[in-house]
């Protein structure tokens, strides 16, 4: 599940969100925030994408740097949040 | 498939706003305007009625147990429609979304009890502080920073462009407490008028939307206490994405009751005045101007509705609120010239309360991301 949660994000993050404007491989754990590979306009999109992918909410609380720093950072926080009750 | 058949009692309390509005609001907006005189009265008046405690659940003197979207976007659609001052529903929608709901939903009880429940009440009124002069579209650039202290923090900076600074007894203040984290270094900060180093400038005079005052905030070596952080350190990014999404569609449904409002006027008078021994409203150069307002108007509602539906039921609605904002803005400016044009030269008398329309109008198009802005957004959700 850890794995394919993080190949998910991985796919989305290259194909979605940074694909004509970085060339090389980004790492599950590198800093994509501080960074500013991934920006306000983007955090949006991943988040709507976690919520429809994942089946979960992610309350506006949540919405911090520890949560989405890196793939390993987010793959954590899916995997601790229970899926939305339908 | 989407549903645009409202909740009967959201529509009744829609009507009830309007009854209000027309009934309650009815002052002499042209001299208060001219003036740049805010209607303090009447804010209390829409407190009294329940317009900010829609901004906030009965527990803390809201008007319902819940704060329901849907209904909030009809109610300010309605008070658009039954007010003719767009400067008070923009002053409204300023402090119910973007200070009451970020305190609802970040704050302690502490920060419910002592600051929401007053703002709900209409006995104090609170701005949002966020634009900085050399950081306007590029909001994440700001440099008012807080520096953290034993029990607190120090602000130092200063905000421009800021509703209600020159008069608000808080603010709900942004500042980066980490700038090397960029957006994820900023904190919110409820800051009260009466703290040392805070200064709130004088009213700035501007175009339109002139009864709402705007000004500065200068904060020099201002100890804020942590206990008036909002949220955790670092949260700033979060309340303000959450809060500006409420903002931006609430400030447009009322955009959109005034639109209504401005259409129906514009029909009434193009129906009485006579020229060449008949109603210009006969003449095609006049009629076609007036469908185009009312095209314009059902495009921004169903642009408006479908976000609302979104929403509603949890969605994501990035693509549509930068949409709705971006036709509503331009389209507001356009119908206010059409409206003008209809009239002829009693339009451009200030007398007449036509023109006003189009001063507040382009504020719409600079306010909560200018168009130009909404423009990148859509283009970057296209991936260009």
């Amino acid at each position: 599940m850890t794995k394919n949660t993080h190949a998910i994000l991985l796919e989305y993050i290259q194909s979605e969100i940074i694909s004509n404007e970085i060339t090389s491989k980004i790492a599950t754990s590198d800093d994509l925030l501080s960074t500013g590979i991934i920006d306000s306009l983007s955090i949006m999109r991943l988040i709507a994408f976690i919520e429809e992918r994942f089946d979960q909410k992610v309350p506006p609380q949540d919405l911090v740097i520890e949560n989405f720093i890196s793939i390993d950072a987010m793959a954590t926080y899916i995997l601790q949040n229970p899926p939305s009750p339908k | 498939m989407l549903d645009f058949n409202w909740e009967e009692e959201d529509l009744i309390y829609k009507n009830s706003v309007v009854e209000f509005a027309r009934e309650e609001l009815d002052f002499p907006v042209r001299s208060y305007d001219k003036e740049g005189h805010f209607p303090r009265d009447l804010w209390t008046k829409c407190a009294t009625f329940g317009i900010q405690g829609l901004a906030a659940t009965k527990e803390f003197g809201g008007s319902f147990d819940q704060i329901n979207f849907a209904r909030a976007i009809l109610a300010m659609e309605g008070l658009g429609y039954g007010c003719r001052d767009n400067g008070l529903t923009f002053g409204l929608n300023a402090q119910m979304w973007t200070v009451q709901l970020p305190i609802l939903q970040f704050g302690s009880q502490h920060h419910k009890d002592k600051f929401l429940r007053p703002l709900v009440s209409g006995e104090k009124i609170g701005a949002h502080a966020l634009t900085e002069p050399h950081a306007g579209s590029d909001i994440f650039n700001m440099t008012c920073a807080a520096r953290p202290v034993a029990d607190g923090y120090i602000l130092n900076g200063t905000k421009h462009l800021i509703t209600f600074a020159p008069i608000a007894d808080l603010a709900i203040v942004f500042a980066s407490v980490k700038p090397e984290l960029g957006q994820w270094g900023i904190s919110a900060f409820i800051v009260e008028r009466d703290m040392k180093g805070l200064k709130q400038s004088p009213v700035r005079e501007k175009m339109g939307l002139r009864t709402i005052p705007i000004g500065e905030y200068v904060f020099k070596d201002c100890f804020v206490p942590t206990e008036n952080r909002l949220g955790t350190e670092g949260a700033g990014f979060s309340i303000l994405s959450y809060s500006l999404e409420y903002d931006r569609g609430c400030i447009l449904a009322s955009q959109v009751g005034a639109m209504q409002r401005q259409l129906e006027d514009t029909i009434e008078f193009a129906r009485k005045r006579q020229q060449f021994k008949q109603s210009i409203a006969k003449f095609q150069s006049v009629s076609n101007r007036i469908v185009d307002m009312k095209v314009r108007l059902d495009i921004a509602k169903l642009l408006l509705y479908k976000l609302t539906w979104l929403k509603h039921h949890g969605k994501s609605a990035m693509m549509e609120a930068a949409e709705l904002k971006l036709h509503l803005g331009e389209s507001f400016v356009e119908s206010s010239l059409d409206a003008i044009r209809t009239r002829g030269g009693m339009g451009y008398l200030s007398e007449n309360e036509v023109e006003r329309d189009l001063r507040d109008a382009i504020g719409g198009v600079l306010y909560a991301g200018t168009s130009d802005i909404q423009r990148n957004i859509i283009a970057r959700l296209l991936g260009l």
